[in-house]
């Protein structure tokens, strides 16, 4: 109702915009607690609390949505509440369809939102989906006036009796809103401020509404007793008003315990913490010689344990359940399965891991996809089990722990397996491999890794395009993290996910460069080995090459990127870099040290210079580089390629 | 500066002078964030000559700017008595290497002429004002074009 009073007055202030904005924000928990109820409907069919719950989550979404002035949010859900209402009631069962059709409502309004964070004025076609909700709270089956004639004679008059329950509850809603006030509230709003609204509506607008807006007025103000009132006059509105009753129960006992904070805070409070404890270890190393107080000892040390006990749950803030990113693993395989008409149950262990926030981001898409293939690929349809006497419903198994400073996700499928031998044949095909070379059989299962291999006979709708485990190893190599496969033919197979618990610490080894440390990524480094100056083979000016137990690779010196002396010696350090099809070799002066690395944000102006990944404090309290190798040398890497694959030849020729 | 009307009640800002070689200058002093003497720093490949190097403060990693380099000023007495300034300027904090730090002056906007009309070894561009006294000259600095944050805030924008 507030908003119909901006909105018919002709401007949207900035407070109206900010209410939209935190709406949008808001819902997206609120989207993800209905997509995990509605996926628990279809196993708890009958629970009275579940649908109280989804009751309560569309009821709110609806009132909001409306309060705030997103219209066709609103009419949307207020369908979908009507169809939540029927099976609260129990006049209706949660049937596959419905379960379904819910998902898909969930969907749209998930879009809706996204769209709507863009351009808040922006308008959606919700009439077919509407049209599907409404066929469904009519049964399912009734869609045409004539299948309505063969219907019997119950479900008509059931129908009928429906469509007059509908009625009641459209014209309450649009006639009073009072859900909207009932959100506003509920939202944090200040009662005062929904007050002076109200009471301005009243002496400026008096159209919309058929009572009087005192009266709402007062009822706000006096809640409590308006449930009573409203239970003594059971004329008209008889089933509606027993749900917001409950909605506003429900919250006032449930205070929301968490509040968003912007990640960056928390990495300032991470930031300064962390000085802190060196500044606090540098007292506490010198205070028996220097201070001779034992209060103030007593103090040091006392402070010390509690710098540690508080830079570890500034660490921990940034750390998350994987439980969301669990629980869109479920909606994957929900529809995945009924896509490809196998039965699938899906057991999700360890829910609870935690695990950095940015890790968790990008963990979501590597992940359905490798759930997505267990699926697809490796369950076998149900009749197929059962020949090879296995149970008919398959299992795939998400397992998350922590593994020292790792975390761990382990997926498995008791599918076929996958068999060495297609793969080869598939390998060979594709001419990734040479028919002549022999590889083990787990050998072979690896080259599932590589671009450009998709086992499925023919593509499917769900997967297998050709690309995909390619692209989920360099996701996950992205993130500092491995990837391995295990898998047994007839028996399943068991994709391993091993992730570092952090980015904002890495492995790194530190070298020299003349007088600079720097800091090189150890996910980068593939072998550290020495070579002789002999072994190198000089073009000048374009690329210098050596050879790797037969292979020829680039080699490039590290100094002279870096704008420093090369030093003329007989005996070479050299980093051997392999990331995708790129491998080389880094010359470096010494190899110092290997360490465990923080890495420090550099200044915004320097950020993002090429080569450059961030900057790490040494022990020392200087701050030095941390180099990107690939980035370094990736353009001098291609311009050498040439004399490479021309070195290549000539050797092998020889 | 006598062509200004005695205003009601003259606004009076406050800046931060210091040298660099033989001339005074100064900055607003709100967009200093503290002094400090000059650190060890790292230097980064590549960089600009008046680029300084990289600096641990307080866990924070800044960049160090020279702004003699910057502005080809040459530096009084090489090493001597220099000083850092922090300044953060729209949530970028660089750190200015000076060759030492005056005091802060209280300073009246009538006495700011805004046309530099001196000659100096800085670019016009840089300068926002020249304030004038019986002691002489001292020339008010536009960190914000000197340290390109605008440039600075494009690149991001663009990367985003």
């Amino acid at each position: 109702m507030l908003v119909t009073i901006l909105l018919t007055k002709g401007f949207m202030d900035e407070f109206e915009i900010e209410l939209k904005v935190e709406f949008l924000n808001e819902s997206e928990d609120l989207l993800e607690s209905a997509e995990s109820a509605f996926l628990r409907l279809e196993t708890e069919r009958e629970n009275a609390d579940l649908l109280n719950e989804i009751f309560r989550l569309a009821h709110n979404l609806k009132g909001t949505s409306k309060a705030v002035g997103f219209n066709q949010l609103s009419e949307l859900t207020h369908v979908a509440e009507n169809l939540i209402l029927k099976l609260k009631e129990g006049s209706l069962t949660a049937s596959d369809s419905i379960v379904s059709t819910l998902l898909e409502f969930k969907d749209k309004v998930q879009e809706m939102v996204e769209e709507l964070k863009n351009d808040l004025d922006a308008t959606f076609d919700i009439e077919t989906l509407k049209a599907k909700i409404e066929q469904e709270i009519n049964g399912g089956v009734v869609a045409t006036s004539e299948n309505e004639s063969t219907a019997s004679e119950e479900t008509t008059t059931e129908t009928v009796v429906e469509a007059k329950a509908t009625e009641n509850v459209v014209s309450e809603s649009s006639s009073i809103s009072q859900a909207a006030i009932e959100s506003l509230l509920e939202s944090g709003m200040d009662p005062e401020l929904v007050k002076q609204m109200l009471a301005e509506e009243d002496t400026e607008e008096k159209v919309e509404t058929k009572q009087d807006p005192r009266m709402e007025f007062e009822n706000i103000e006096k809640l409590p007793e308006v449930k009573k009132a409203d239970d003594n006059k059971p004329v008209v509105e008889n089933k509606p008003p027993a749900a917001p009753k409950k909605t506003v129960a429900k919250k006032s006992n449930e205070p929301d315990e968490s509040i968003r904070v912007k990640l960056s805070r928390i990495d300032q409070i991470n930031n300064v913490l962390g000085e802190l404890v060196i500044l606090q270890t540098v007292i506490s190393q010198r205070r028996y010689e220097h201070i001779h107080d034992e209060l103030a000892n007593k103090s040091i040390g006392m402070m010390g344990k509690l710098f540690k006990e508080v830079q570890e749950l500034s660490m921990s803030l940034r750390m998350l359940p994987l439980k969301p990113t669990f629980q869109k693993m479920t909606r994957i395989v929900r529809d995945t399965s009924k896509l490809l008409d196998k039965q699938v149950n899906l057991n999700l262990l360890g829910e609870e891991t935690e695990v950095d926030k940015t890790v968790l981001e990008k963990l979501g898409d590597p992940l359905v996809h490798i759930v997505r293939n267990a699926v697809d690929h490796g369950l076998e349809t149900a009749d197929i089990r059962q020949v090879a006497g296995k149970d008919p419903v398959g299992n795939v198994e998400l397992y998350a722990f922590h593994e020292g400073s790792n975390l761990v996700i382990q997926v498995t499928d008791d599918g076929k397996g996958i068999d060495p031998e297609v793969i080869k044949k598939k390998a060979i095909e594709n001419g990734i491999l040479n028919a002549n070379t022999n590889i083990s059989d787990q050998e072979a299962i690896q080259l599932i890794f590589h671009p450009g291999l998709s086992t499925k006979e023919q593509v499917t709708e769900v997967s297998g395009r050709g690309v995909g485990m390619d692209v989920v190893k360099t996701n996950i190599e992205n993130l500092g993290g491995e990837i391995k496969l295990m898998s047994k033919k007839g028996q399943g197979s068991s994709i391993k996910i091993i992730l570092p618990l952090t980015l904002a610490i890495i492995e790194g080894i530190v070298i020299r460069a003349e007088n600079d440390k720097f800091v090189l990524p150890l996910s980068q480094i593939y072998e550290i080995t020495q070579i002789q100056s002999d072994d190198i083979e000089s073009f000048t000016g374009v690329a210098s090459l050596f050879t790797l137990r037969g292979e020829v690779l680039p080699l490039f010196f590290i100094n002279k990127k870096l704008g420093k002396k090369v030093d003329e010696t007989s005996n070479y350090t050299v980093i051997v870099v392999r990331e995708m099809s790129y491998t080389f070799g880094v010359v470096v002066d010494d190899i110092l040290i290997q360490q465990q690395i923080v890495i420090k944000k550099l200044g915004e102006d320097i950020q993002g210079k090429k080569g450059i990944l961030g900057s790490a404090i040494m022990a020392d309290g200087m701050p030095s580089l941390i180099l990107d190798m690939f980035e370094l040398f990736k353009d001098d890497f291609k311009q050498s390629r040439g004399y490479q694959k021309f070195i290549d030849k000539s050797i092998k020729a020889a | 500066m006598n062509n200004v009307e005695p205003e009601k009640k003259e606004t009076k800002e406050r800046f931060l002078q210091f040298n660099l070689g033989q001339e005074s200058y100064a900055i607003h002093l709100l967009s200093v964030k503290e002094v400090i003497p000059c650190p060890s720093t790292t230097s980064l490949p590549n960089s600009p000559n008046y680029y300084v190097g990289i600096m641990n403060l307080r866990g924070q990693i800044i960049s160090i700017v020279d702004l003699r380099k910057k502005l080809n000023i040459t530096p009084k007495d090489e090493g001597l008595e220099e000083a850092v300034i922090i300044v953060e300027i729209e949530g970028i904090g660089i750190g200015v290497v000076v060759d030492s730090i005056n005091k802060v002056l209280n300073i009246s906007h009538s006495t700011i002429s805004e046309v530099p009309e001196i000659s100096s070894q800085v670019n016009a561009k840089y300068i926002e004002g020249v304030h004038k006294t019986d002691d002489g000259l001292t020339i008010i600095l536009d960190f914000e074009s000197i340290l390109n944050i605008k440039e600075i805030k494009n690149m991001q924008n663009k990367a985003a």
